[in-house]
């Protein structure tokens, strides 16, 4: 009898973990049994061994039970890592495969530089053509402008011409000297302004002929909405879409959390963790993304609309919060902001978890994150709170 | 004491040792690299012996290096050379790649620590 | 009314009172790692089982808890759910322990089991609903050492009483 239910519980594969608690519920009946039945019995070690092998059983089945399907691919101009948990194999990859169609679709109809429907908005825009949109592209403006506006200008989609004044529209950094103080100042007069924008339907009714827009700021975050939305139709509930280095988390990581590391944005370790669950967004802007060096000064792609030149009071900014979108637009309007403006900006974005180191290493943030957030290093850096968000 | 007593202690201390092992061993540590390219899917090695992997991508050759569990892109063909800058991989989860090169590295673990990292 | 009791109820309370007595003084003593505790209560909770059986035992040890936490002040706090945890488990694994047929375990088996119980239950209620940190993972192994370590010395400082109680020093047998 009890060989025969020794090989019933020893042969223990993946798809037998969902039976473990049962097999421990029979065991716990058979301990009942055994006991009245046999209390007379002499050294009955069989039942102890039993008991030892489920806990065995236990400690054996935990380590290679998780149900966690990677993939990663190359779109969006970035790499992509898809995280799956708790859905079976094909049905995971199936789903990262149409991720992957998801994102290299909209890179190619919103790249800044490259003939998509974006460059041919911008070509309309400064030849001053009637301009309609098609959804998709309609609703990413929409958000924009809607962000542009809280976040006081700061979050700018519509100075792709300064973008492209600097050399970033392009897959390679510049090289060479930085633009000349006039031709910025030159671009400052235009002062490209989001609210010029004004859109009915899908329809550009009245714009500004000098915006050309790039919506670099913001892309990758909706991307990343549209990806999750995607997720969630084919009843996936328990995920993380991260697209070089900026994500968004769903649900959990089976009976936990899941767990993000943010990356110190200067040297190589973790600065600290959070651990989610549930639907967030994490966004960080830093200097270090995307730069060129010259005359060993820094030039990073994060470009004040203010000043025409990049933002340099801070060395990263990361954001917290449920849509991608909000998080990728506010995350590049808070770097921008510095640790004088940043609280104001957030607070009108509506913005709920925000952490900044500036160029001093110091370390900002709001007692909502502070609370949230687990520093990975020592000593822990000094860090100024603000008065809490909303 | 009894039988059963000795039994007891004597299985006990055979499992503590297993408890260790499997709660210990890995701790926070990567334990594989996975390299990836489109042609060539995704490849794993191993991280315990120090040595240079070599990478065809679409420009040429990467030259990833495996250091004390750690690694890194220690040569590359494209021109940004971002994926050098980027430094050490220290943690399971961490992620960087060569976009212009298409070929990504990644440090993983049974245990990671972390599910993804933002940076 | 008057509630009626019985001369068992009394032993039952003076038993208790005496595990919670320990239970207070061992939660002033300082510990190097949190979670780990000698467990010197167990010593009680073990006698009461080999002499009076698991009823009393669970009574005390519940008890124990109960009381212990109000006195503390940590009633309902994460301390005493955690405590309450452990003491369950431990009596749980303890009545599976004393059906065993033949000899049955002694003091020190049923103080090792109580112990590698209640530092498994804890654990997992820690783990679980307070810090689901895959780094406290790596504090298991030291804390189950632990329990087996402190098990072991209680157990056999039970056996020792135990020995004292019979006068004779002859080994006790199960109820």
């Amino acid at each position: 009898m009890y060989t025969l239910q020794f090989t019933a519980t020893t042969g223990c594969h993946r798809r037998q973990i969902a039976s473990m608690p049962t097999s421990f519920i029979t065991l716990a009946i058979r301990i009942i049994r055994v006991a009245s039945l046999h209390a007379d019995m002499k050294y009955n070690y069989c039942f102890l061994a039993q008991i030892i092998t489920c806990i065995c059983l236990l400690g054996a089945c935990k380590g290679n039970a998780e149900p966690e399907y990677n993939n990663q691919f190359f779109a969006f101009g970035t790499i992509i890592d898809i995280t799956i948990y708790g859905m079976d194999k094909d049905r995971a990859s199936a789903a990262s495969g149409q991720i992957e169609q998801i994102f290299l679709d909209i890179h190619k109809s919103w790249h800044a530089w490259q003939e998509s429907d974006v460059t041919r908005l911008n070509e309309s825009i400064e030849s001053g053509l009637p301009v309609v949109l098609d959804r998709d592209l309609a609703l990413l403006l929409k958000k924009s402008i809607g962000l542009g506006i809280q976040s006081e200008g700061l979050f700018n989609p519509a100075i792709g011409k300064l973008a492209e004044l600097w050399g970033f529209h392009n897959d390679e950094m510049p090289a060479g000297s930085p633009p000349d103080y006039e031709s910025i100042q030159g671009f400052l007069q235009t002062s490209p302004d989001i609210h010029s924008l004004v859109l009915d339907e899908n329809k550009l009714v009245q714009y500004d002929r000098n915006i050309q827009l790039d919506f670099g700021g913001i892309a990758k975050g909706f991307a990343i909405d549209i990806a999750i939305g995607h997720l969630r139709d084919l009843g996936i509930n328990n995920a993380i879409v991260n697209a070089g280095g900026d994500l968004r988390v769903i649900g959990r990581h089976g009976n936990r959390p899941w767990n993000i590391g943010i990356r110190s944005p200067r040297g190589n370790g973790i600065l600290a963790s959070l651990s989610i669950d549930g639907d967030y967004s994490i966004f960080t802007s830093g200097d270090y993304e995307r730069f060129y060096e010259y005359e060993g000064k820094r030039y990073h792609h994060i470009l004040d609309p203010r000043t025409g030149y990049p933002a340099d009071s801070m060395i990263s900014a990361t954001v917290m919060h449920t849509d991608a979108a909000t998080a990728d637009a506010a995350a590049t309007a808070l770097f921008i902001a510095g640790p004088e403006h940043w609280y104001s900006v957030a607070r009108e974005m509506g913005i709920r978890y925000v952490m900044l180191v500036d160029s001093d290493g110091k370390i900002h943030m709001n007692p909502a994150m502070a609370k949230k957030i687990h520093f990975e290093i020592e000593p822990i850096p000094e860090i100024a709170l603000s008065p809490p968000l909303q | 004491m009894t039988r059963p007593d000795w039994l007891l202690i004597i299985i006990t201390l055979a499992i503590l040792p297993m408890i260790y092992e499997r709660l210990w061993r890995t701790s926070g540590e990567a334990e594989y690299l996975v390299i990836y390219t489109p042609e060539s899917g995704r490849q794993q090695h191993d991280l315990h012996e120090d040595r240079l992997i070599k990478v065809a991508g679409v420009l040429g050759e990467s030259v990833v290096e495996v250091r004390n569990g750690h690694t890194r892109f220690s040569k590359a063909p494209c021109p940004g050379k971002y994926c050098m800058h980027s430094g050490w991989l220290t943690e399971s989860g961490h992620i960087t790649a060569c976009l212009p090169n298409r070929v990504s590295i990644q440090l993983a673990g049974d245990m990671q620590r972390f599910d993804a990292i933002n940076f | 009314m008057i509630i009626q009791t019985t001369d068992n109820d009394h032993r039952i309370a003076w038993l208790a009172a005496l595990a919670i007595a320990i239970h207070i003084m061992e939660s002033s003593l300082p510990s190097p790692v949190p979670g780990i505790k000698p467990g010197l209560s167990n010593v009680i909770t073990i006698i009461v089982l080999i002499r009076l059986g698991w009823n009393a035992a669970a009574w005390i040890s519940i008890m124990r808890v109960l009381c212990g936490s109000i006195i503390l002040g940590t009633f309902l706090s994460p301390t005493f759910i955690m405590s309450l945890t452990g003491a369950v488990c431990s009596m749980i694994v303890l009545y599976a322990g004393t059906r065993l047929p033949g000899t049955g375990f002694g003091p020190v088996g049923y103080s090792v089991l109580a112990a590698l119980a209640h530092m498994a239950g804890q654990f997992t209620v820690a783990y679980y609903l307070f810090i689901p940190h895959p780094a406290l993972l790596h504090l298991f192994p030291v804390l189950i050492t632990a329990a087996l370590i402190f098990g072991v010395t209680s157990g056999i400082i039970t056996l020792a009483v135990i020995n004292g109680l019979n006068g004779d020093g002859n080994e006790c047998s199960t109820q």
